[in-house]
């Protein structure tokens, strides 16, 4: 009986492990616009560091603690609103802690983190960015980034990849 | 005793047609891609145009050894101005074909981006800690077609790649590259 109860933990074990993210529906979404970034693709970045100045290496000893990024971008009404549900589903089930909120327009702009190690780290940081606009106005983003991640360095990281949303990032530092 | 061998036989056999029809490896794909006459077919021998000069670092010579060869895959569908059906077919069904076989590989995702039109997969298998035996970018446009690209080698090290790079101990021959893409465009 317990060889059984050893077989049964052995088979599903892989499934519990690598769980399926919440937000991966997404990136088989004709309508979604998706970047995933791994874990290890940030540590083989890592190890191509450059020995050079101290901005770059700034860069690679932030990059070397992120385990994944992944961004969806979506203009389409029924996507956005669905991203909002499950963006708001999930940030209730993780227990985030708000970390900025912003209204202009019809833009809405939610930052919540994962608290870390201290005030400066966090574990996990998600950002959704709803605009409620008509038309072409109309858009949907979340950014979901895991890791050991240092809030003062991380806004520099993302604009300097482009990551939308990156503006806010700076400015929720300041406001902590 | 005649018997069990038989038996063994079949059980091997039965094991080995199993395990043949399960998965199409990516080495087969890339093989059955070779008699196809619609796909652009291409392997590449880094040291074709990439030779080291005089005095190299035996770290360079590892680096460019560890490196094996290039294949690649791709399918052009902006030969003639308009795209047929049967172009626009094939390149679908080839692209899903392709993305079964990467998922069915077991390689490690490193970068994925996905739009209504256009992805880039970037995947690769670890040989050990942080060494590279395989490296997958696949890649593909409905409006112009798909690129597979592999990398086989032996536990290539990024950061002796990077280090040897900035050595400057080799050449690269752009004649020989500009041939290449001659002939295959």
């Amino acid at each position: 009986m317990k060889t059984i109860y050893t077989l049964i933990v052995l088979i599903f074990a892989p499934f519990l492990v690598s769980s399926q993210s919440v937000f991966d529906e997404f990136e088989n979404d004709d309508e979604v616009m998706s970047v995933v970034v791994t874990q290890k693709a940030f540590k083989l970045m890592s190890r191509f560091a450059p020995k050079g100045d101290k901005e770059t290496m700034e860069y690679f000893e932030v990059i070397d603690q992120l385990n994944d990024l992944k961004v969806y971008v979506t203009k389409n009404t029924k996507t956005s609103d669905k991203m909002k549900l499950v963006a708001e589903k999930y940030i209730s089930s993780k227990k985030l802690v708000q970390l900025m909120r912003m209204k202009e327009d019809k833009k809405n702009v939610m930052i919540y983190v994962k608290e870390g190690v201290n005030d400066d780290y966090v574990e996990e940081l998600l950002m959704f960015i709803w605009n409620k606009g008509d038309g072409s106005q109309r858009q949907g983003i979340i950014v979901s980034l895991t890791g050991n991640i240092d809030l003062n360095k991380i806004s520099a990281l993302t604009s300097h990849m482009n990551i939308p949303g990156s503006e806010y990032l700076n400015n929720a530092k300041k406001n902590k | 005793m005649m018997n069990l061998l038989k038996k063994i036989i079949y059980i091997l056999t039965v094991c080995f047609l199993v395990s043949c029809n399960s998965n199409t490896s990516i080495q087969e794909y890339f093989v059955n891609a070779k008699d196809n006459d619609k796909l652009i077919g291409l392997d590449i021998d880094p040291g074709m145009f990439v030779s080291l000069k005089e005095g190299a670092s035996q770290e360079s010579v590892d680096v460019l050894a560890s490196i094996g060869k290039v294949n690649i895959v791709a399918y052009r569908l902006t030969e003639t101005d308009s795209i047929s059906k049967a172009k626009v077919d094939f390149y679908t069904t080839e692209r899903l074909k392709i993305k079964e076989v990467i998922k069915n590989n077991d390689l490690e995702s490193l970068f994925k981006f996905n739009s209504k039109e256009k992805s880039v997969s970037l995947l690769y298998k670890e040989s050990g800690s942080e060494l590279i035996d395989e490296v997958i970018v696949f890649a593909y446009d409905d409006t112009m077609g798909f690129v597979l690209v592999r990398v086989t080698g032996d536990n290539i090290d990024p950061a002796k790649i990077i280090k040897v790079m900035n050595s400057k101990e080799f050449d690269v021959s752009e004649g020989k590259i500009k041939d290449l893409i001659k002939k295959v465009m």
